[in-house]
């Protein structure tokens, strides 16, 4: 009676099979190995295209209300290898889709007019899902600039069966400059899939 | 003979001439060599190209309201290690020589330390951008250079100095040139610092480091 291999389960003849029957014994071996090395071939195609959007303003200016609404509204993909930003359905998200450990962040600058020394200028770009994180950066109008910029970059749990939830990446801006809008000049929003689970 | 339909292994039909012990090495053969090729594969793909690099001494002051290239030759820095195919001594730029030809995502970063060699503007601002220009062609003169820029501010704490990182993340189809592609110079990264300091000029201080690495391989 035949046997097979604990792990990968690749069948062999045992000493009571037939001599010939070894073509047949040999040929569900190959089978059986052709099976697994394909399993191979899907990890290198995934990563040979690993799952990562980008999104930004080409325009560079957009302007937002920030007491209406502090979120960033994304104009362009720069790059998406997985189908995870859909402007036309959110324009302030990308969106994860498969399971595993991402990274998340981006680059934002903004301005608000008049110039408001000492004020406070922050960029969120957070994720809910596991759990509310956010990489989060904050500088201040030093009374001659009024340019602020972000760069972030966090490893977010991601379990995709949420997607649809709140399985996604956005950016807000804030300030305590009192000014109501905003001009984001924007470098862009990312998030690459980076192992699995 | 008969081969397997996904990665021909080769197996005997139930006619063919009895010789077990020669099928199996046929087979055992096919199953070494599949592997090997699938071995080398991943390595590929998990051993990504990076590189990293330091400066080693304080470097030449510059002016304020310059956006001032500090891997132009300003700071020495050299590199602290470069996977092998990118063999740079010294780091004259953040290119992407030797991080492979195949379109990639790049993570190239900054952490810079920086202090007046004189008087320090209290509260001024200091601009850290990490920039990459991504040709449109793998040609000598490509037609178009599209400019990323990742970048962090911080603002004087009266003390002088101030410790700052950006990181950027790009996608690009053409980091280096392909086999044979003579003159052509890639994807060009750069880290620029712009600063407010009218009190004195600033200098990029021994130990701060620049890195650039594939991150991770797409398709186009």
């Amino acid at each position: 009676m035949s046997d097979m291999t604990t792990v990968f389960a690749i069948p062999f003849p045992t000493g009571l099979d037939r001599l010939c029957d070894g073509a047949t014994f040999i040929q569900s071996m190959a089978a059986r190995v052709d099976t697994v090395l394909a399993t191979f071939d899907v990890d290198l195609a995934l990563l040979g295209n690993i799952p990562a959007a980008k999104v930004y303003l080409p325009t560079t200016i957009e302007n937002i209300n920030v007491n209406v609404d502090p979120l960033v509204h994304w104009t362009a993909i720069e790059y998406d290898t997985a189908h995870l930003a859909d402007l036309v359905l959110d324009d302030t998200s990308i969106r994860y889709n498969i399971n595993g450990y991402w990274l998340l962040g981006g680059s934002n600058g903004a301005i608000s007019a008049p110039t408001t020394a000492n004020a406070m200028y922050q960029a969120d770009i957070f994720s809910t899902v596991p759990l509310q994180v956010s990489v989060s950066q904050t500088a201040r109008d030093d009374g001659s600039s009024v340019w602020v910029g972000t760069a972030a970059g966090l490893n977010v749990f991601v379990n995709a069966g949420l997607v649809g939830l709140e399985g996604e990446v956005s950016t807000e801006m804030r300030t305590s400059s009192g000014a109501a809008v905003m001009f984001i000049v924007s470098r862009g929003m990312y998030i690459r899939w980076i192992r699995e689970i | 003979m008969d081969i397997t339909p996904g990665e021909s292994l080769p197996f005997p039909e139930g006619f063919d001439p009895g010789n077990g012990a020669l099928d199996l090495q046929v087979i055992a053969e096919a199953i070494d060599a599949n592997i090997t090729a699938k071995l080398g594969q991943f390595k590929t793909v998990i051993n990504k190209a990076v590189r990293v690099a330091r400066s080693t001494a304080a470097g030449t002051a510059f002016g304020p309201n310059l956006r001032t290239n500090i891997l132009g030759g300003l700071t020495p820095f050299s590199t602290v290690y470069s996977s092998p195919g990118s063999p740079l001594g010294a780091l004259a730029s953040l290119d992407a020589t030797g991080l492979g030809s195949a379109p990639g995502i790049f993570r190239a970063g900054a952490f810079v330390v920086t202090a007046p060699i004189g008087a320090t503007t209290a509260g001024s601002f200091r601009l850290l951008e990490i920039q990459a220009l991504i040709p449109n062609t793998p040609t000598r003169f490509p037609t178009q250079f599209v400019t990323k820029i990742a970048d962090s501010e911080v603002y004087e704490t009266n003390t002088g100095a101030e410790w700052q990182m950006a990181e950027l993340e790009i996608m690009t189809p053409f980091p280096d040139a392909p086999n044979g592609q003579l003159g052509f110079v890639g994807t060009q990264f750069t880290a620029y610092m712009t600063h407010r300091n009218f009190a004195s000029n600033l200098q990029v201080l021994a130990g701060s480091v620049v890195w650039l690495y594939r991150a991770a391989d797409v398709e186009v």
